[in-house]
């Protein structure tokens, strides 16, 4: 499958890794465990067959002859066994911190606090933490199936749906490395993240071989966080960090702030998927879809328009909606939506905390939907 | 999918269309400018259309004067607050703009409405339907020189409006799902009066059957004009009545049952093979007999409970993304929601059905005569709001 296939493109740019678990340690440690544990499930076959070689216990001569696991498998075997040299460890750990954040992307759960703490200093942390823990199973489970099965994760998302895995393996042995993410949610959705070189071809699969002819939309996100918060109930989020750090993807992961994603649907089996694109420069854009699907001609210029990335190939490139002279592209998080600037907004008050028999009302519902967020 | 006669001769008249633009045959071209404001426009949308002689040969739709960036207020929304900006999208469908996204919160927050909200929904969305193509139904006949439909249109869909205020305290902005159900129940007497109702609809319907299908003028106009064969349409993205009236049978209410209660009943996805404004018509004029139908079965079998689930006071959406797309009046409408454990949307794509069904324009308008780009347009049916957004 897909372990070897992609190895390390998709991860640099996720060095948004976990600032938390430099801070939280163990507490943090557990969290990831339970998220390693909820995507496991996917790669089953690779992590059940790494333990076996991790307790076949040879990890110093695992290091050279492990052929298949390249580069991530061998910082693992060093860190299992090797604390002392912390360098090799923190590298290692730095590529589990990579690893797992990818996780975490695809998981759905990437709420991971980027690179203020530089990649050092979490790194060394852990490595102190596994070596104190010496040679405990569980921990030994732990640090083990992060570098191997990670590069494998991002494409292979944890899920029982056949339908969706189908979809999937389909894009996959067509566009083979092209695809760098997948997310599913069963029964309901599944999410693909393909390279720029790849968009158009990824939609002539999903129109020709996934039979999406209907075309759905198509349109761009601005992963920044809004420099300006949400000005009418500012209590609650004062602004978040600017610029690239503060950068969290959603499902399928991603390595840049913007991000294009269209839908298609086959109306006649009656499921869709969502594509998407990271855009690294949003001047150069990616491909048009045009040529595939006549209908996203005024999507593109509406993105184009709106958030200022360029289709490639796009006949027509003007404004759809704003006036020709209109500087900006509003709906970038960093153009400001003045009228708030200008006057708050009065629907602050429906959102101030309420007394306390509510709190505790929505305690006992929060459970479920906290979870997540962590 | 079978391509009709009609259909392949739309594909001549584009190409010939194309092929004059080509030639630069020595007729002067003419730049019509069809609106902004135009009775068929249902707003402000503008039309350059190049002409050749009484044929179109290049046809422009320009938009955006009623923009109002809704996608960038929900930015600085809460949930809640978001459903009154969607009610405005389509103001003709009001409720029907709120279910997908309240559906897309509660699959995100995997809350589901009790089994009597989700009904009560769908009655509302039926109704948003009916109150949405009696309009169109009596417009049609408008933009062909009878203005007698328009009348009944407007008569008839206010008893739907009221029975909708009745409930809901608002004729045009209803703003009455909430996260979890809906924000009343229905008030005693109701469900009687809203039969009564659904025969004035059926009764309606005759009559615009009796006005206008069959009508020599109605037929001469409509049938074999703006062909949209069944591939193009799929291609350009059209949904609803569009699409069906090409002959696709696709229904997101029998095909993809979001938490509402369209498969409890008995009911029948309309299509036509032609394509042409007449099948558009013709589609449109079923499903409103067939919403009234709808209705009336879920009116017999509400189920007893509350209208609304346990939800928190404080609406978080946890962290995750949704897609959520219901077939309301005009066709298919999604939200895309992007949250961030916010009160908030991070991002909220609104993918609204007019947007899709006209950007069809330009390609069926080529070779059309001039005043059948009237037709063309009131028969693809949009609402300027839902277009902008």
């Amino acid at each position: 499958m897909t372990p070897l296939s992609s190895p390390e493109p998709p991860e640099p740019g996720e060095s948004t890794s976990n600032a938390d678990e430099s801070l939280v340690g163990e507490a943090t440690e557990q969290a990831a465990e339970h998220q390693r544990e909820q995507a496991a499930p996917t790669s089953g076959g690779e992590v059940e067959g790494l333990p076996v070689t991790e307790e076949g216990g040879e990890p110093e001569a695992a290091t050279a002859p492990m052929p298949p696991a390249d580069l991530t498998g061998e910082p693992t075997a060093d860190e299992e066994v090797a604390p002392e040299q912390v360098e090799a460890t923190a590298e290692a750990a730095e590529a589990e911190g990579h690893a797992e954040g990818t996780a975490a992307g695809a998981g759905g759960a990437g709420q991971s606090d980027p690179g203020q703490a530089g990649p050092e200093s979490p790194p060394v942390a852990e490595a102190m933490a596994s070596a104190a823990e010496g040679v405990q199973p569980e921990p030994a489970a732990d640090p083990e199936p992060e570098p191997e099965p990670e590069p494998v994760d991002p494409t292979s998302p944890a899920s029982a749906d056949e339908l969706r895995l189908g979809l999937l393996d389909v894009l996959k042995t067509e566009l083979g490395e092209a695809v760098v993410g997948a997310h599913i949610r069963d029964g309901n959705d599944l999410w693909v993240r393909v390279t720029p070189e790849a968009w158009r071809e990824a939609a002539q699969i999903a129109k020709g071989k996934l039979g999406c002819r209907l075309f759905v939309f198509l349109n761009a996100i601005d992963w920044m966080p809004s420099p300006y918060g949400r000005s009418e109930n500012s209590g609650f989020d004062a602004p978040a960090a600017t610029g690239e750090g503060g950068i969290v993807t959603g499902y399928a992961g991603g390595d840049t702030r913007f991000q294009v994603f269209g839908r298609v649907h086959n109306h006649e089996k009656g499921y869709g998927l969502i594509l998407k694109v990271d855009v690294a420069e949003p001047e150069v854009g990616v491909p048009t879809w045009i040529p595939v699907y006549p209908g996203a001609n005024w999507h593109e210029r509406e993105t184009w328009e709106m958030f200022g990335i360029a289709f490639s190939g796009h006949p027509h490139l003007v404004h759809l909606y704003l006036p020709t002279g209109f500087e900006g592209h509003p709906l970038r998080k960093d153009f400001p939506l003045l009228a708030r600037e200008v006057k708050p907004w009065p629907g602050i008050v429906d959102v101030e905390p309420m007394p306390d028999e509510d709190e505790a009302e929505a305690a006992a519902e929060q459970p479920a939907t906290e979870e997540p967020a962590q | 999918m079978t391509v009709t006669e009609s259909q392949k001769l739309a594909y001549v008249a584009g190409q010939a269309a194309e092929a004059r633009v080509n030639l630069e045959i020595e007729t002067e071209g003419m730049t019509l400018n069809l609106g902004p404001q135009h009775p068929a426009t249902h707003g402000t949308l503008r039309i350059v259309a190049k002409l050749d002689g009484e044929q179109v040969v290049a046809c422009e739709p320009i938009m955006g004067y009623m923009h109002r960036g809704y996608e960038k207020l929900t930015e600085v929304r809460t949930y809640p607050q978001v459903t009154t900006l969607v009610n405005r999208i389509d103001w003709l469908g009001h409720f029907a703009n709120e279910v997908p996204f309240i559906l897309a919160a509660e699959t995100l927050m995997d809350i589901e409405a009790p089994p009597r909200a989700q009904w009560i929904r769908t009655i509302f969305f039926e109704m948003a339907r009916i109150a949405n193509i009696t309009l169109f139904l009596g417009d049609m006949g408008v933009q062909l020189g009878a203005l007698t439909p328009v009348f009944y249109a407007f008569r008839d869909r206010e008893y739907v409006l009221n029975q909708m205020e009745a409930v809901t305290g608002g004729r045009f902005h209803p703003n009455f799902d909430r996260i979890g159900g809906l924000r009343d129940d229905l008030p005693k007497g109701w469900i009687a009066d809203t039969k009564a109702v659904m025969d004035k609809v059926r009764n309606f319907c005759d009559v615009m059957e009796d006005l206008l299908v069959g009508n020599e003028i109605f037929d001469s106009r409509t049938r074999g004009i703006g062909v949209i064969p069944a591939e193009v349409a799929l291609g350009f993205g059209l949904t609803g009545a569009n699409l069906r009236a090409s002959g696709v049978d696709w229904d997101l209410r029998r095909d993809q049952p979001v938490g509402l209660a369209w498969n409890e009943v008995d009911w029948k996805v309309w299509t036509h093979p032609d394509g042409d404004s007449f099948a558009r018509y013709w589609v449109r004029l079923q499903e409103t007999r067939e919403a009234a139908h709808i209705i009336d079965q879920l009116l017999d079998n509400i189920p007893a409970g509350p209208v609304m689930a346990k939800v928190p006071r404080i609406i978080k959406v946890p962290e995750g993304e949704a897609w959520v797309s219901t077939e309301n009046p005009l066709g298919e409408m999604g939200y895309y929601i992007v949250s961030k454990g916010d009160l908030g949307p991070f991002r909220c794509k609104i993918k609204s059905a007019s947007f899709n069904n006209i950007s069809v324009v330009p390609w069926v308008t080529r070779g059309v005569y001039v005043p059948d780009v009237i037709t063309i347009l009131a028969s693809l049916y949009f609402i300027l709001g839902d277009i902008d957004r």
